[in-house]
């Protein structure tokens, strides 16, 4: 069996990334350099400089998880499923706005929100101080194969 | 039209295949797929193929991820690297796999 968590990547998404990498390498044709000295130490840079080029191009991106067993849902429990239900129609601004929004508890909506950021199934992007919790994910398929 | 596929495949909980594709049209222009192995400080890669720089490709790297030899080898495909990993999964890093 296999478990496919299909990710959502919009504009805001593709901006959002292209900000990052400017953030971290400053410009496109740095970071080119820089692979292209630093490939073998850093594969990471490879990835990242063809990502940065596809996104200037204005790719589609499709983006998935998939587990080979049925682990995954230890961390997805009834309620932390309700929770990125909610967050795929909803935005908040924050955890505590969302632990009102679905009538929970702040502090149990802080740790479900914790678990699933390791699982990358959650982003926490910062602004102010504020954490803003946010959820990408559009599918959640179980596959017998 | 160019298209991104991303894909984090968990192989077992401390084991993941970081996969990125590009294709234009139904062209594939760029591939690497990460085998991964948790250690300490997060995700180490421990083998990988790509093509950058339309060179095909293996990297192999030790425990602390330093690159310990890089050889040519054929271009691959997400599923035959998915089920070379399957199989050897750790021992993949010991193994003579540029003709794989």
């Amino acid at each position: 069996m296999k478990v496919v968590i299909k990710k959502r990547a919009d504009k805001e998404y593709m901006l959002k990334k292209e900000r990052e990498l400017k953030e971290k390498y400053g410009s496109i044709d740095s970071l080119g350099q820089k692979a292209s000295i630093e490939k073998c130490s850093f594969p990471a840079l490879i990835d990242d400089y063809e990502l940065w080029k596809a996104i200037e191009k204005g790719c589609e991106i499709e983006e998935e998880i998939i587990f080979q067993d049925s682990s995954i849902f230890r961390t997805l429990s009834p309620s932390r499923i309700e929770m990125l239900d909610f967050m795929s129609k909803n935005s908040v601004a924050s955890i505590k706005e969302l632990a009102h929004a679905v009538k929970r508890d702040y502090k149990n909506v802080y740790f479900d929100i914790t678990a699933l950021k390791k699982q990358e199934l959650v982003e926490l992007i910062k602004k102010g101080r504020e954490n803003i919790p946010v959820s990408r994910i559009e599918k959640i398929a179980i596959l017998f194969d | 039209m160019y298209r991104l596929r991303k894909k984090r495949i968990y192989i077992r909980k401390n084991e993941i295949i970081d996969s990125l594709e590009i294709y234009e049209g139904e062209k594939r222009r760029f591939y690497s797929y990460t085998y991964m192995v948790k250690g300490k400080k997060g995700w180490v890669p421990s083998v990988r193929w790509d093509n950058f720089q339309q060179q095909p490709h293996i990297d192999r790297y030790d425990e602390s991820g330093a690159l310990l030899e890089q050889k040519n080898s054929p271009e691959k495909e997400l599923e035959a690297v998915e089920h070379l990993v399957k199989i050897f999964r750790r021992n993949l890093v010991a193994m003579s796999l540029e003709d794989f």
